[in-house]
């Protein structure tokens, strides 16, 4: 009976979660070109409802009901693996994400969090994992597509998404050392009382140059502008994914998107305070509205990834692609020494100045 | 490319330099400037089925066969517009007005848009100004032999672009009229 109820309880919150991402994911699709139309003095989509609005849902039906094409001499069951392959370590991620304050309500005589899915200790590690299966969805999806301009976007997306996840991990690595924990609950919880304590700026060692090297390499892992080479336009067609048609090809661009926001919620969580006000406490609780000081704290999270959501954007608007030789280059010359120097400078802090 | 054998030249780097790639100035140049473009939002697209851009005098697009204002045809008949096209777009059949032995008429006239170019040589060719080149350029079919034009159809678009129509030849000006012209409805000349 137990069992029943909390399960009925994780999946009425797996399902709330899923359909914030989904919602946003749809809203970040006509975002994008919106926010690079205006960028480009252009105007973005105008034609399906005022102001374009109704894209999104236009898109969704024209790839719901469009033929789905398998290439001959395809390997059928890679790809039809790969798109899941892609979507579902992108949609996983969100499980251990803590939205909003970890406090606990009773339900039924049950305790739940309302805020994360699943506040499991390793929640860190679980996501870098997660997002490592990603990029098999990828390079299975190139190889098996038996076309030549596939198979080069997926090997140059192997070669990219495992570098950089490298730098990630890195970059992430001081984050754990101040914190002294991988739950992201914890991690977030241990930076309230105001921008100061976040990490991107705490005392005993700011994790700045670790946040740049996580945001920069998080752009290259979802293999977004200017780390596009995976899907370079101008040079592959369309990358890995050229061969794919109708809800295949829905599949992997809703993981990009997702990922998108996964990599935003994990930078927001761990470098900016998460659900955190930048001021210590929240004004509904001052106020003396505590019973929805929540909604506060909600906003501030979804403010921060938004954030990083337009600078996606942003940079796609302002940068040119680069060329492989830089990219690897830059990330193994660059990023990799600078997040290493940065947890060498970090535990030597975490060791004098223990909080 | 010997890249990898000659080792590029060491070059100075001032403090500024290195301070520049650290932070990295050049992207957060470009950046801002992306930005300032939508903050100032002012988009030069235009929402062209629904507003469409006023085109000049001049414009070059669908030709057309024009008449005079007692709405007989300007067009006589001498070949010059197919002699200058340069992509054999017009046909033209001659022949006399029939009853008026020195009048001539191009009793049939073709043009096959399909492989115009809009180069308007066959405008400028023309003697009497019977072609003219309208402003309309929505003229995509889906039958390709919808763009192969007859007399009577490049008659009707001449008559719809250009409403405002000339004089017949010999009454605009005495010296005008020195040939192609049957002086039958003219009073007789007083010598």
């Amino acid at each position: 009976m137990e069992i029943g109820l909390r399960l009925a309880v994780s999946l009425a919150q797996i399902a709330a979660v899923m359909g914030v991402v989904m919602l946003t994911v749809m809203v970040l699709t006509l975002a994008e070109r919106k926010v690079l139309g205006w960028m480009q003095d252009r105007m973005g989509p105008m034609e399906v409802g005022p102001y374009g609005v109704l894209q999104p849902i236009a898109d969704g039906l024209k790839l719901f009901f469009k033929e789905d094409i398998i290439p001959a001499g395809a390997n059928k069951f890679l790809f039809t693996l790969a798109p899941i392959l892609a979507l579902v370590p992108a949609m996983i991620g969100f499980a251990v994400i803590p939205f909003g304050p970890s406090m606990t309500i009773e339900l039924f005589g049950l305790q739940i969090k309302p805020f994360v899915i699943s506040d499991i200790n390793i929640g860190i590690l679980y996501i870098l994992a997660f997002a490592s299966i990603g990029a098999y969805g990828i390079i299975l999806g190139g190889w098996a597509s038996n076309s030549k301009y596939s198979l080069l976007g997926g090997l140059r997306s192997a070669a990219q998404v495992i570098s950089y996840e490298l730098n990630v991990g890195l970059a992430i690595v001081g984050v754990i050392l101040l914190s002294g924990s991988l739950s992201l609950v914890k991690i977030t919880e241990a930076q309230a009382g105001g921008f100061w304590n976040w990490y991107v700026l705490a005392m005993p060692f700011p994790q700045i140059f670790a946040f740049v090297v996580y945001v920069i390499s998080s752009v290259a892992e979802t293999n977004r502008v200017p780390f596009d080479l995976p899907e370079a336009e101008s040079e592959l067609v369309a990358g890995f994914f050229t061969e794919y048609s109708g809800m295949r090809f829905a599949f992997f661009f809703i993981a990009e998107y997702a990922n998108m926001i996964l990599v935003s919620c994990v930078a927001a969580a761990l470098f900016l305070g998460g659900w955190n006000a930048p001021y210590p406490g929240t004004i509904l609780e001052y106020i003396g509205l505590e019973r929805i000081a929540w909604m506060e704290n909600v906003v501030w999270f979804a403010v921060k990834v938004y954030f990083f959501l337009f600078l996606f954007f942003w940079l796609r608007a302002t940068l040119p692609r680069l060329r492989y030789d830089q990219l690897m280059r830059f990330g193994w010359k660059v990023m990799l020494p600078i997040a290493l120097g940065n947890i060498v400078l970090t535990s030597i802090a975490a060791y004098f100045f223990p909080r | 490319m010997n890249v990898a054998i000659s080792p590029a030249p060491k070059q100075k780097q001032s403090l500024s330099d290195w301070l520049k790639t650290l932070t990295f100035y050049e992207l957060l140049v470009g950046m801002k400037a992306t930005l300032t473009h939508l903050l100032n939002y002012k988009p030069i697209t235009l929402q062209y089925p629904h507003e469409k851009r006023i085109l000049p005098d001049n414009y070059r697009g669908m030709l057309a066969l024009l008449r005079y204002d007692d709405g007989t045809e300007k067009c006589v008949g001498c070949d010059l517009c197919e002699a200058a096209c340069p992509s054999r777009v017009i046909r033209v059949v001659s022949a006399e007005v029939p009853g008026e032995p020195t009048k001539r008429y191009s009793k049939e006239y073709y043009m096959d848009m399909t492989r115009c170019l809009f180069c308007g040589l066959c405008v400028d060719a023309c003697p009497v100004d019977a072609l003219g080149m309208t402003r309309e350029f929505e003229w995509a079919v889906y039958d390709k032999r919808q763009l192969h034009l007859n007399k009577q159809q490049l008659l009707a678009i001449g008559d719809r672009s250009f409403p405002v129509r000339e004089k017949p030849l010999e009454l605009q000006h005495p010296n005008v009229a020195f040939f192609n012209v049957a002086f039958k409805h003219l009073p007789p000349k007083e010598n």
